[in-house]
């Protein structure tokens, strides 16, 4: 399989070349991550999707105008744009994604989930849905972490540089992220 | 080593960013401490589990991104 040796740098060079089945390839490559960062970030699938498209259109006008600077690896660069976008949503609404500190948590909020959007229930197992609830339980930098260092890949010194904390504050939270799922799932007795 | 710096190596062990020194150390610290060795193996529980999340943005989504990509192409030809 070609895509598992041709590197994203050279996948970004051949599409800045004209070859748009580079872009198809970096898409099929990193879709699930940044997608499923921007659902967990945002909760909702259909503002996810727009959000994803938006993110990719910039990425893809930022290459065309030859602004792309090589300056990390692709992956992170992409999420940072995601989350700027995330960002940018919740200015543009004036509201704030939920800080929870899991009290209130109700595990037929969960279950009632699972049948409130066909597709969701056709494409994803309830086991899915579950695991994203808790993390959007998770207070807000807590759940950033997660997001930044399961789904974009970033060492906990870049999530330290890009969140403007210290690396032992980047880890702590980490910490306290897996520590507090696992008092939900004891608490509240989640099947997973 | 004092507990936090413990407990912030053991996080960097479970995500792979300890070099090969630190792991041994890491290894040596667990195979003595149960509390210690408990809380690792339920941090990585926690660690697997939110590896196995993975979202699918739908095939229209993606559509929508390569129809872009051609139409500024096309204009750029032109």
């Amino acid at each position: 399989m070609q895509d598992h040796v041709i590197s994203d740098k050279e996948l970004l060079s051949q599409y800045q070349s004209g070859n748009e089945a580079a872009l198809e390839l970096l898409i099929t490559r990193h879709k699930e991550k940044i997608f499923t960062s921007i659902y967990i970030f945002v909760k909702d699938r259909y503002l996810a999707e727009d959000i994803f498209q938006d993110t990719f259109i910039k990425i893809i006008d930022t290459l065309r105008k030859g602004k792309y600077k090589e300056e990390g690896k692709f992956l992170p660069w992409a999420m940072r744009i995601a989350r700027n976008l995330c960002i940018d949503h919740f200015r543009k609404t004036k509201r704030t994604p939920t800080i929870t500190n899991g009290e209130g948590y109700d595990i037929f909020d969960i279950l009632r989930f699972d049948t409130d959007n066909a597709e969701d229930t056709m494409i994803k197992n309830q086991s899915h849905d579950r695991v994203r609830k808790l993390v959007n339980q998770l207070p807000n930098e807590q759940k950033e972490v997660v997001i930044l260092r399961h789904y974009a890949q970033l060492s906990f010194k870049e999530i330290a540089k890009l969140t403007d904390v210290s690396i032992n504050t980047a880890l702590g939270r980490m910490r306290y992220a897996l520590i507090n799922m696992r008092k939900m799932i004891e608490e509240k007795q989640i099947a997973l | 080593m004092n507990r936090d710096s413990t407990i912030s190596n053991l996080i960097r062990y479970i995500y792979h960013e300890t070099d090969m020194r630190e792991s041994e150390a890491i290894r040596r610290m667990l195979a003595m401490d149960e509390e210690l060795r408990e809380e690792y193996h339920e941090m990585r529980r926690m660690s697997k589990m939110l590896d196995r999340l993975v979202y699918n943005p739908s095939p229209t989504s993606v559509n929508i991104i390569l129809n872009h990509s051609r139409k500024l192409g096309k204009l750029e030809a032109v």
